[in-house]
């Protein structure tokens, strides 16, 4: 993963719990190292022991870590460095999320040998079915707390039917059956 | 040239988000969806530049211009500033009709700088489109700049924070040496003085016990110290210091050690090497001193040589190997890899328990050693002896050159036997006697006077060839002294040496600072004193005797474990005769007895200023004749009250004991019969 991720899991533990508390993860994590560069490629491996090393520190489930940093990731980190272009991406949610995978194209032409996650929308009658497909596994809280972050954003109501993992040979393929409704 | 495209018309709008078409008279006819809804007013069929501004191509005035720039990039703003579109110029059929047709895109680095309100979306743009994609580079290469200088920021906090805690740790180090060393210092020489009157066995062993201990202890201290030192500041500042005085100055340090185990210490310097460099004598002094220290330790009998040798010489530096050699007991070979290792030490069979040591010495010695640029090597024979040496690429000093023709002239076979009239300033008695007695055996003409106010009224009324002035007198000091004499004399017309009892970096540069030429330590070493007056006095070319002019190379004292060094003893004997050392003696126990008597007053009195005079006097009188253990006895106290810190109690009493026992032992000397000069000279050719 790229350095821009690992800061913004840093970035989302000392905003919310406090410097003290990132010390302990970077600790428990074992990371080698206590910063990161945006554009500068890390092992995965840094990133999901960091998730881990937060879940242990802070006593809650690695989901709700995950979810939590998928809102985080939305409303704090996109937003303030890339607002011009989640602006450029949707107006509302529905638009957002039929973009989500162009703006992933994107993504993969800057951030070189990255392999980001892709994102089909179906629209039902009443419902979006959101299909999440990754080459790495486990990070599907992560995507809850995207879309979360999402509703946010556009000030709408999410509400998550179900979940669907779709078996695959590598990495994962979430289904999401979602309502969305307007605030 | 030129000829229309065919290409259909639904694949240009998946490949471009703007489609525009102009015809001949550059009205627009056509707009895609995302111009339309950008500019609408490009929807009512305008003129080009009625509603666009070209930034390029620079002319786009008429159909032709827009042919002549279909290779071009086409850059156009919006009259209203609020849209500006990048593309390239076809030229196609529409509706029957030639047009030049404008595919492309927003320009969305334009619309982001100037008008940031618009708003665009992906479906703005093609997915071929990299605009988006550069918004999302510069977007991360700014986060990129953040974390960098966020990086930045914190490095060079932590660089503050870690300069800080060096100089606190520096600080600390300071505060630490002279609190640590003080009462120690204080140990140490109760100790010493102690140990010289205690006549029970057991308590002297016990004294002994606990003063190498001490000893030990500020071993251990100054190791600490030393390394901490070397850590925070590896390099320090360096200065002009001379060979045979770094070397001397080392040896006076360890002489009453090898007195004490009958050694003999010998100097050899070879011939060529420059007199004086420029680089960081305290280092080298502690290294050859730690090694002259362990030399003495091993060795039970013969000599311990401290060798410096010129290797190379180049215009501005040179490489001198310096050695320190034993004739002890020498290291087993499977031990040499570990001696440099702090704390190691190895118990040999017949050393006493208190001659151990650290074993802190050695690592010390490397440490120094590296920290010049050099590489500290060693070699032994067991049973036979052991050498230490190392190299060094020292600067050499502008001073050598002049010093080395100096040294030239001293190697030549015939010494010059040295004419002029010597001005002898000292408050001793004791001390005039006998400097008078060795200036006149050198044939000079000595005038004495016993404070620096008749040396200032003296130099004034008759011309001198040389003033040799003590320091510490008690009406006018010899800085004082010395400022006022080159009020009317300068350094040429007038050369000043100081001749001091004890003389550190700080007093040399006074002394220098002041206005005189030179220094020279006592007690008076007939040879330093020989190449000193070399330096300042007028020759004739009358040979002297032999033993008189010898080179840079010879053998120190044979140094004996009594209260009068014999060594010293018989070469005064040598210099002045036996008759006068007799009358010397005869002043030394007046002058000593009253001074002691004065010392008395003073302490009772409280004056502090007088006790350290009357103590300072002692010490130069007792040394002067050889009495070390009570002139060392003296100098430790003189150092105490000189630091403004608590002499051991009882001293006074302890002191008399050894002062009169150093007088008893001094007559009895002179009642022996003459034993042969224990200074050993070589002949350097």
């Amino acid at each position: 993963m790229y350095g821009l991720i690992n800061n913004s899991l840093k970035s989302m533990i000392i905003d919310k719990f406090g410097e003290q508390q990132w010390q302990r993860v970077l600790s428990t994590s074992g990371a080698p190292e206590d910063s990161f560069l945006t554009m500068r490629s890390y092992d995965d491996s840094i990133t999901y022991s960091l998730a881990g090393a937060a879940s242990e520190v802070l006593g809650a489930p690695l989901e709700a870590c995950l979810e939590m940093f998928g809102e985080y990731w939305v409303l704090e980190t996109a937003t303030k460095s890339y607002g011009m272009l989640l602006n450029a991406a949707g107006q509302d949610m529905i638009e957002f999320l039929g973009n989500m995978n162009g703006l992933h194209d994107r993504i993969t032409n800057t951030f070189l040998n990255y392999t980001p996650p892709e994102f089909f929308v179906e629209r039902k009658e009443d419902h979006y079915l959101i299909h999440y497909v990754s080459q790495r596994g486990g990070l599907t809280s992560f995507v809850v707390g995207l879309l979360k972050g999402l509703a946010k954003r556009f000030d709408c109501k999410l509400t998550i039917l179900s979940l669907q993992d779709i078996a695959v040979d590598h990495g994962e393929h979430t289904v999401f059956e979602v309502e969305i409704v307007a605030a | 040239m030129n000829q229309p495209l065919d290409i259909r018309w639904n694949d240009l709008h998946h490949l471009f988000s703007i489609v525009m078409c102009i015809d001949e008279s550059m009205t627009v006819v056509y707009v895609s969806k995302t111009l339309a809804k950008c500019l609408p007013a490009a929807k009512n069929r305008p003129r080009l530049l009625d509603v666009f501004d070209n930034v390029r191509p620079a002319s786009l005035v008429t159909f032709n211009d827009g042919l002549k720039a279909l290779d071009s990039l086409c850059l156009l703003t919006a009259k209203n500033g609020k849209f500006a579109i990048r593309g390239q110029l076809l030229r196609m059929q529409y509706q029957q009709q030639d047009v030049l047709c404008f595919c492309g895109a927003p320009w969305l680095n334009w619309i982001n700088t100037n008008c940031p309100e618009t708003q665009l979306g992906f479906s703005d743009f093609s997915a071929q489109d990299i605009q988006l994609d550069q918004l999302l580079f510069i977007s991360s290469q700014k986060r990129m700049v953040d974390d960098l200088e966020q990086l930045n920021t914190e490095l060079k906090a932590a660089k503050q924070q870690l300069e800080e805690a060096q100089e606190a740790q520096r600080q600390f180090f300071a505060q630490m040496s002279h609190e640590i060393r003080t009462p120690l210092n204080g140990v140490v020489s109760a100790l010493s003085l102690l140990d010289h009157h205690l006549t029970d066995p057991k308590q002297y062993r016990l004294v002994r016990l606990a003063r190498s201990s001490s000893e030990n202890l500020m071993q251990v201290i100054n190791y600490v110290l030393n390394v901490s030192k070397l850590e925070l500041s590896p390099h320090q500042v360096e200065e002009v210091f001379s060979w045979p005085e770094l070397i001397r100055s080392t040896i006076d340090v360890v002489a009453a050690k090898a007195e004490e185990k009958s050694l003999q210490i010998e100097i050899d310097l070879s011939p060529d090497l420059p007199q004086v460099c420029y680089g960081n004598p305290a280092r080298l002094r502690q290294t050859l001193l730690n090694l002259c220290i362990n030399a003495i330790k091993f060795t039970d009998t013969g000599t311990i040589t401290i060798r410096a040798q010129l290797l190379q010489q180049r215009q501005d530096h040179c490489i001198v190997r310096l050695e320190v050699t034993d004739t002890g007991m020498g290291i087993l070979e499977d031990h040499l890899a570990h001696i440099f290792e702090p704390f190691w030490s190895s118990r040999l069979e017949g050393m006493a328990e208190q001659d151990e040591g650290t074993g802190l010495g050695l690592d010390i010695v490397r440490r120094n050693v590296r920290s010049m640029g050099g590489e500290v090597m060693v070699k032994s024979t067991p049973g036979r002896g052991t050498t230490f040496w190392f190299e060094l690429s020292v600067t050499l000093s502008v001073e050598t050159a002049a010093l080395s023709e100096l040294a030239t002239l001293q190697q030549q076979p015939e010494a010059e036997k040295l004419t002029g009239t010597v001005l002898l300033v000292d408050d001793n008695e004791t001390n005039l006697a006998l400097g008078s007695m060795i200036l006149e055996s050198m044939g000079l003409d000595v005038i004495k006077v016993d404070g620096g106010a008749a040396a200032v009224a003296t130099a004034r009324q008759q011309p001198f060839d040389l003033v040799l002035m003590d320091i510490s007198m008690p009406d006018m000091d010899g800085l004082e002294a010395t400022r006022q004499i080159r009020t009317f004399a300068s350094s040429d017309q007038l050369p000043i040496v100081a001749l001091t009892a004890h003389i550190d970096s700080k007093e040399k540069a006074a002394c220098l600072k002041i206005g005189m030429n030179d220094y020279l330590s006592k007690p008076i070493i007939r040879e330093q004193l020989n190449k000193e007056l070399a330096r300042w006095l007028a020759k004739d070319k009358k040979p002297l005797s032999k033993d008189a002019g010898e080179g840079v190379k010879f053998r120190d004292e044979v140094l004996a474990t009594e209260l009068v060094s014999e060594s010293v003893i018989n070469e005064l004997i040598r210099q002045i005769g036996r008759d006068n050392l007799q009358i010397v003696i005869g002043k030394v126990r007046t002058e000593a007895s009253q001074r002691w008597n004065e010392l008395l007053t003073a302490d009772k009195q409280g004056d502090k200023d007088a006790t350290q005079r009357h103590v300072h006097s002692l010490a130069s009188i007792f040394r002067s004749v050889g009495l070390r253990p009570a002139g060392d006895a003296l100098r430790a106290i003189e150092t105490t009250l000189r630091a403004g810190e608590e002499v051991p109690p009882g001293w006074l009493r302890s002191l008399e004991k050894l002062k009169t026992d150093s007088i008893i032992a001094l007559t009895e000397k002179m009642e022996e019969p003459l034993i042969p000069s224990s200074v050993v000279q070589i002949d350097t050719n």
